[in-house]
């Protein structure tokens, strides 16, 4: 049993929803739509709520998409006599779930989630947290009853993590463990070097290996974990934090950033360079919120307010000096 | 095992003959009539992206005047009407401003022709003109938030009645797949859709969760398993 809140609903608009629950597909057999004519014909309201009621499955259908809810994955054959058990035994599991689907057969297997160059996504699981995935990047969750297992393998992703003291939430990329109850950080692999932990509410903890200490890392901080198991620490304020996830609208930030490093963050999200050849360019800086799925953009903002030349070609984007 | 590979089969045969009278509603079919239908299906899509955004502000501001002997969701469902009656959606430029107007001109009217009706004009009632002057900072957070409101107001519903909708609306499968995955009855599945409809309507209303205005909602026991409803 659970308890919802649920708002009492105008009756126009509960008889708009049952009628969209009817039509949505666009067709009705005839005597139904004889009658919803008829209902719609009564009152101008009727025909209000039924397209708002219209406009709700709509939005849901097209938003749901980008959604990536789980796709039931017990249709094979195989599984098909069991079924029934395997949802009554998940009833327990689903009393506790945001989103049904992640839940219902959470703690039976892995799920996967990744996401392309230029590709972002929300995942919302189960127990109600939440993973944004940044470019690039692949996350497995395996919920126990014991533990909400994550492993990130690559790119970056930040977690909204819901409260809940009787099943941590572990992160692990390669022997690190981030640790949290209920809180909301990301973790961004560093290739070559470790990876990042930026924490924008609450408290985590960090174990770098077996028999290795944990360090505590508090909002709003960043920790670099390097390779050989070393912490650094630097605490930051909220709103630097903030831009540093600025990706999860898409955007980037950078503050007194050399153009070669703005070059390489760039190639994270698309796989047209920004080149700059000469070392003199490259070591100019930039601060300021640019559009993530957007170099050649970039480049001409910068060009113009560094007296530079932005040439955007179909396979890369190169920034120089303007010639005389 | 072989008892379940025959069930297997026999349900295969079930969504196979499911999907010729269900799954495919734009097929040509005399005895189905969706001119009205279709037409509204088609401002729907429109309305989603350029009016369902700005319900919130518009009932806040209906709010603001209190308007006396007038329900707010009267003139709300009224301006949802008046919109989707238009012909073509073309000359709009600004869809917020434009709902304004209307919300606006359907309170006008009703002042007009009942005297029972009146307004507490707080401001001059043209402001609501200058509400809708420019998408506010927060208009423009709350498109790109679209992902994060939508994840929340489907965790806010039944698990239930969530997971019907996902899977008839989301993932498109029919009413009788549908039951059938959940082991409900078509039925059942048809209520359940039309309830979390019903309860999006308001939440997306009102921009957001309904758990923080106690005045109006009211907790509903729910179990798993409705007890109201036939299971196949």
């Amino acid at each position: 049993m659970t308890t919802v809140m649920l708002p009492e609903i105008n009756e126009t608009d509960r008889q708009a929803a049952e009628w969209a629950a009817k039509a949505g597909d666009g067709a009705l057999p005839f005597e139904e739509q004889a009658l919803l004519d008829e209902w719609l014909a009564q009152d101008e309201r009727h025909v209000g709520a039924y397209v708002k009621a219209l406009a709700i499955v709509t939005r849901i259908a097209r938003v749901g998409q980008q959604l990536d809810l789980p796709d039931e994955r017990h249709n094979r054959p195989v599984a098909w006599p069991s079924r029934r058990l395997v949802l009554s035994g998940s009833i327990a599991a689903c009393l506790a779930a945001a989103i049904a689907f992640s839940a219902l057969w959470s703690g039976l297997q892995k799920d996967v989630y990744s996401t392309a160059l230029g590709e972002s996504k929300i995942v919302a699981l189960g127990d109600g947290s939440k993973i944004t995935l940044n470019t690039n990047t692949r996350v497995e969750v395996r919920y126990s009853n014991s533990l909400r297992g994550i492993e990130i393998d690559r790119g970056e992703a930040l977690f909204d993590v819901a409260k809940d003291k009787s099943k941590p939430f572990v992160v692990s990329a390669g022997q690190t463990r981030v640790l949290a109850v209920g809180t909301s950080f990301s973790v961004r692999l560093l290739p070559g070097r470790g990876l990042e932990v930026l924490v924008r509410e609450g408290v985590v903890k960090i174990k770098t290996g077996e028999g290795q200490r944990s360090e505590l890392l508090k909002a709003t901080a960043r920790a670099v974990v390097d390779h050989d198991g070393t912490i650094h620490e630097e605490s930051l304020t909220a709103l630097n934090v903030g831009r540093r996830l600025a990706w999860r609208y898409g955007e980037i930030f950078f503050q007194n950033k050399s153009l070669a490093a703005v070059a390489s963050e760039y190639a994270r999200y698309s796989a047209t360079p920004i080149v700059v050849d000469d070392p003199s360019v490259a070591a100019l800086t930039v601060s300021g919120l640019y559009r993530a799925s957007d170099p050649a953009g970039f480049a001409k903002a910068a060009a113009s307010s560094l007296g530079l030349m932005a040439e955007i070609e179909k396979d890369e984007i190169r920034i120089e000096r303007k010639q005389r | 095992m072989s008892l379940g590979r025959k069930a297997q089969y026999g349900l295969r045969m079930a969504n196979q003959s499911e999907s010729r009278s269900y799954a495919a509603p734009h097929r040509v079919d005399a005895k189905r009539v969706r001119h009205m239908n279709e037409k509204l299906l088609a401002r729907a899509a429109w309305i989603e992206r350029n009016v369902l955004p700005h319900e919130p502000d518009i009932r806040v501001w209906l709010m603001q005047h209190s308007v006396h002997n007038l329900e707010i969701n009267d003139i709300i469902q009224e301006m949802y009407a008046k919109i989707a009656a238009l012909e073509t959606f073309d000359h709009i430029k600004d869809s917020k401003r434009y709902a304004v107007r209307v919300a606006q001109s359907i309170l006008i009217d009703h002042v007009r022709r009942d005297k029972n009706v009146s307004i507490t004009a707080v401001g001059n009632i043209e402001d609501i003109a200058g509400m809708s002057a420019d998408p506010s900072p927060e208009d423009q957070a709350a498109a790109k938030d679209e992902l994060r409101q939508v994840t929340a107001m489907l965790a806010e519903l039944p698990p239930r009645w969530r997971e019907v909708l996902v899977l008839r609306r989301v993932k498109g499968l029919s009413q009788r797949e549908t039951a059938q995955r959940l082991s409900l009855s078509e039925k059942t599945v048809e209520k359940h859709l039309a309830r979390a409809v019903s309860v999006l309507m308001d939440h997306f209303g009102r921009g957001g969760k309904t758990h923080s205005r106690s005045s109006d909602t009211k907790p509903v026991r729910m179990s798993d398993d409705d007890s109201d409803v036939t299971r196949d």
